[in-house]
């Protein structure tokens, strides 16, 4: 792969940029604007105050909110169907992946017409979409600013992943600030899953310069603050860094795309409504562990970034330590350490297997793996 | 297999495609709606064409000129089917034709005729085609790779085709074909109205001609029983005619349309008018489609010369009866005649100048040369042959008359004077008409001093030069006839006579003649002091035509 891209929408980045919301709609010609996000980002005031500042700019708008965590299919049609009766041509989304995600999935069935299955997978997106403003609240997901959206397809029971360039947002905006309403659970979770893109994004066989600084970059942070930053809401510092750390994560594996802990995290997703963030940490060690042959190297550069001193180190050492830190780290801010701890049992795993292989997600992962290879790590997760 | 998932990944990168723009789409939009701007154009042009005059030519035109904007082609042919053939009307570009405008395609292994009757769109790829069809060779010859050929048809006919070729190797885009199918259906009504239309100004313009060339008058009324529309023949006699008889006819034929419209039924009148002629107007009702009347058509026919003739046959019939008869009489009377004569002369010549019986027979023999003298005019006026002109004496007309009449009138106490002018030229005509001429006005003399109670009944005739005409004036001092009636007296079967007396025929006959011989009669009257009919026939006839019977 000598030939690169690397996509990004404008970003607007600080403590209060979410005031932003309104002008920045209006610079895009927005006439009428769907507001999309879920109860809980409305219970913590963020619905209210970008609703003002729509208000304040005299922007109409209208508000969806039906939203779960895993969002499902019916959502986006419900979701589509205000879009439309209301006669919006823009969308806001407002919350963490969920809300990001569905209020992508409403302007692609809102253009393009169709359900939204009809989209999963690569490029299947044939005309424009509306202009999408995405003010992420969660520091996780990446989705304000990734190529991705993942819905639940609520008869197959799983997660779609629908990949374009057109689902890049035309502007993210990321406020700190909106950080400090989540609970530390809450905050642990995302926070392993900024750990997990940038540490997929980092090994992906996608991963370019520019990926390589933007995940190096998020991983460094994660390291330094997310403990901070779960164990107090109003560590401001925290919060910047963590906002960042899921900005740049984002970035780098909205281009890089991710490995095999995203391919089974959104097979075990589709069928377990679990904490994303909560699986990845769980099934990251694991993967990077089978992973490490692949690119010992890069695991050597992560442990670096990790704050490790690996300059006595083998590369084996090395690696072990990266794994052994993220380990820790999940330990430390009270990830669950086995899947079984979650609810899943022996006999899902063939059938979750099945799901994962065929993820998109598992091309750009370093390592080749079979069913039996994955069967076998899934094993060792329970 | 690396190759596989490295094109994976430049999918998942994206390296390979981009965010959709709103700008491409909406060029693609605005391409788009240009497009059906155009196909609305060219339709709306093709429908305007029913509306306005114009050719199938320059509908073709226009349409091609647009046509080529929004599809890409290299040849257009445009084939028409008349009668039965399917024949070639134009082609686009000009310089493509391959067949002779005008010329018909035969019907045997045609692509052109199969996609008419089949109503069906045909497509062929030139160099590879399904099967060897008749138009292959010259499509070949033209260098275009592929022909759709749509037909224009409506519900009840073929009406013809349209012939399409591209050069060059383009998929046809199936918007395109449903374009030029609709296309074709908005042709084949426009070109099915300019037919119809053209057939309908063709029997119409047939009917007014029609209308027009009758030479004799027609007046169409609607149902309030206005004119609403006349033949030129109509405004001919307004234009022609004295206005006391334009609104003696307007008269009529209102009066009789009226009768006619509430009646529903045909009608007839003759009008007789100021200037002698007889007309007979007939009007009929017009029912519409259903079966009500909602208007009367005119008829009226100049039937003054009809008249004149059948009198005048019927009139010549009787004297040729007459005339047949007294030729039998004459040859009859002439053997007792002769005998008559001869006895008589041989008797005189026995007979001293003084003796008794000499003055007697002197008188036989007188009377005898009389009667033979009578015979004599008597079978020359009825010779069975036909009025020929030749130069003759009036003079001589009006003594050979006299010759028949006197006697006649000398019996009933009537004073014929005769005063002859020696002097006259010969005239050009039929002497035996013009003696039938001088007859009946004598015999209507002789009535008219008749008819009063008088002692001194005259007839002067009176023959003389005037103004580069011969007259022939016939006075009497009878009843005379009223000033009312004077206008009458030349109408077929007008008379005053009693039915075995007269027939009414006489005048008419007479005027019919004098007419013939480019003359006329003249008539000055008054009552109880007589009248004078006075035949004028101008040495140089002006008007004269053919001798009639």
């Amino acid at each position: 792969m000598n030939i690169s891209k690397f996509v990004t929408p404008e970003i607007i980045f600080g403590k209060n940029s979410i005031k932003q919301a309104g002008e920045a709609c209006l610079r895009l010609g927005a006439k009428k604007v769907l507001i999309v996000s879920d109860q809980g980002v409305a219970v913590a005031g963020w619905l209210d105050k970008v609703v003002n500042l729509c208000k304040e700019s005299c922007l109409p708008f209208a508000t969806y909110t039906d939203i779960t965590i895993d969002p499902k299919d019916t959502e986006v049609i419900n979701g589509c169907r205000s879009y439309i009766e209301n006669e919006c041509d823009a969308i806001i989304g407002v919350g963490g992946g969920s809300a990001l995600d569905v209020a992508k999935a409403i302007a692609i069935v809102a253009t393009n017409g169709g359900e939204i299955k009809d989209y999963e997978g690569i490029d299947k997106i044939v005309h424009p979409l509306p202009p999408m403003i995405m003010i992420m609240t969660t520091a996780g997901s990446g989705s304000e600013v990734s190529q991705f959206s993942v819905i639940v397809d609520s008869t197959r029971k799983k997660k779609m992943t629908i990949i374009s360039k057109s689902l890049v947002p035309d502007i993210a905006i990321i406020d700190p600030l909106t950080l400090m309403t989540k609970d530390s659970s809450l905050t642990a979770a995302t926070g392993m899953d900024v750990l997990t893109h940038a540490i997929e994004a980092y090994v992906s066989i996608a991963a370019t310069p520019l990926t390589d600084v933007q995940a190096k970059n998020a991983l460094s942070l994660v390291a330094t603050y997310l403990r901070p930053s779960v164990a107090s809401k109003t560590n401001e510092e925290a919060k910047e860094a963590m906002a960042m750390a899921s900005l740049q994560a984002g970035l780098a594996f909205s281009n890089a795309i991710l490995g095999a802990a995203h391919a089974l995290s959104h097979a075990i997703g589709g069928r377990f409504p679990l904490p994303h963030g909560e699986i990845n940490a769980i099934l990251l060690p694991y993967v990077m562990d089978f992973n490490f042959i692949a690119a010992p190297k890069r695991f050597i550069d992560m442990a670096d970034c990790m704050g490790i001193d690996t300059r006595a180190f083998t590369q084996k050492e090395a690696g072990n330590a990266a794994i052994q830190y993220v380990r820790e780290l999940s330990a430390d801010i009270g990830i669950p350490k086995q899947l079984r701890e979650v609810g899943i049992s022996q006999d899902m795993i063939t059938s979750i297997c099945q799901t994962a292989l065929e993820d998109a997600c598992m091309i750009t992962n370093p390592r080749d793996m079979n069913l039996e290879q994955m069967k076998q790590l899934l094993h060792q997760v329970l | 297999m690396l190759e596989d998932k490295n094109e994976m990944i430049a999918l998942l990168t994206g390296v390979e495609s981009s965010k959709k723009s709103y700008y491409t789409e909406l060029k693609k939009t605005v391409d788009m709606l240009q497009k059906k701007n155009m196909q609305l154009e060219i339709m709306n042009e093709v429908m305007k064409s029913i509306k306005i005059d114009m050719t199938l030519e320059e509908i073709l035109n226009n349409m091609v000129d647009k046509l080529k904007n929004i599809i890409k082609f290299d040849r257009l042919s445009f084939f028409l089917l008349q009668n039965v053939s399917l024949t070639l009307i134009n082609v686009f570009p000009e310089n493509t034709f391959t067949i002779e405008r005008g010329i018909d395609l035969p019907r045997d292994r045609s692509l052109y005729w199969m996609a008419l009757t089949k109503r069906q769109v045909m497509f062929q790829q030139v160099e590879t085609p399904t099967w060897n069809f008749h138009e292959l060779e010259f499509l070949r010859n033209l260098k275009l790779t592929s022909i759709l050929v749509v037909p224009i048809y409506s519900k009840n006919k073929e009406i013809g085709v349209i012939c399409i070729g591209r050069c060059f190797r383009e998929h046809w885009h199936s918007d395109d074909i449903a374009f030029l199918e609709q296309l074709a259906d908005h042709l084949a009504v426009s070109i099915e109205n300019t037919q119809l239309y053209n057939e309908v100004l063709r029997s119409k313009q047939e009917w007014e001609n029609t209308f027009k060339a009758v030479d004799d008058m027609i007046i169409i009324f609607d149902k309030h029983v206005n004119v609403i529309q006349m033949n030129d023949s109509v405004r001919h006699f307004l234009k022609t005619h004295h206005h006391k008889d334009n609104l003696l006819l307007e008269q009529h034929y209102k009066r009789l349309a009226n009768k006619t419209f509430q009646t529903e039924k045909a009608r007839y009148k003759e009008i007789h008018f100021e200037d002698q002629s007889t007309f007979e107007l007939y009007t009929y009702p017009v029912y519409n489609n259903k079966n009500i009347v909602n208007g009367v058509i005119a008829y009226v026919k100049d039937v003054t010369e009809k008249r004149k003739m059948e009198v005048q046959l019927l009139h010549s019939g009787k004297l040729a009866a007459i005339g047949e008869m007294a030729a039998g009489v004459a040859h009859e009377l002439n053997s007792p005649l002769t005998a008559i004569l001869g006895n008589s002369q041989l008797l005189l010549r026995n007979v001293k100048d003084d003796d008794d019986s000499f003055t007697l027979l002197r008188d036989i023999k007188t009377c005898g040369i009389r009667c033979k003298d009578i015979i004599k005019s008597l079978l020359a006026f009825s010779r069975q042959e036909e009025y020929t002109f030749q130069s003759f004496h009036i003079n001589d007309a009006v003594k050979q008359v006299l010759n028949l009449l006197e006697y006649q009138l000398e019996k009933n106490q009537i004073t014929v004077i005769t005063n002859l002018h020696k002097d006259l030229p010969m005239i050009e005509g039929s002497q035996q008409q013009i003696e039938q001429i001088i007859i009946n006005l004598l015999l209507n003399a002789k009535d008219a001093v008749e008819a009063i109670v008088k002692d001194d009944k005259e007839i002067e005739i009176i023959t003389l030069l005037d103004n580069q005409a011969v007259k022939v004036s016939v006075c009497d001092n009878g009843i005379g006839i009223e000033q009312e009636r004077l206008s009458k007296i030349f109408h077929p079967f007008h008379t005053t006579k009693e039915a075995e007396k007269g027939t009414g025929l006489g005048l008419s006959v007479s005027i019919g003649i004098a007419k013939t011989h480019g003359g006329s009669i003249d008539v000055i009257s008054e009552v109880n002091k007589g009248s004078t009919f006075q035949l004028v026939l101008p040495l140089q006839p002006t008007n004269k035509t053919e001798a009639s019977v």
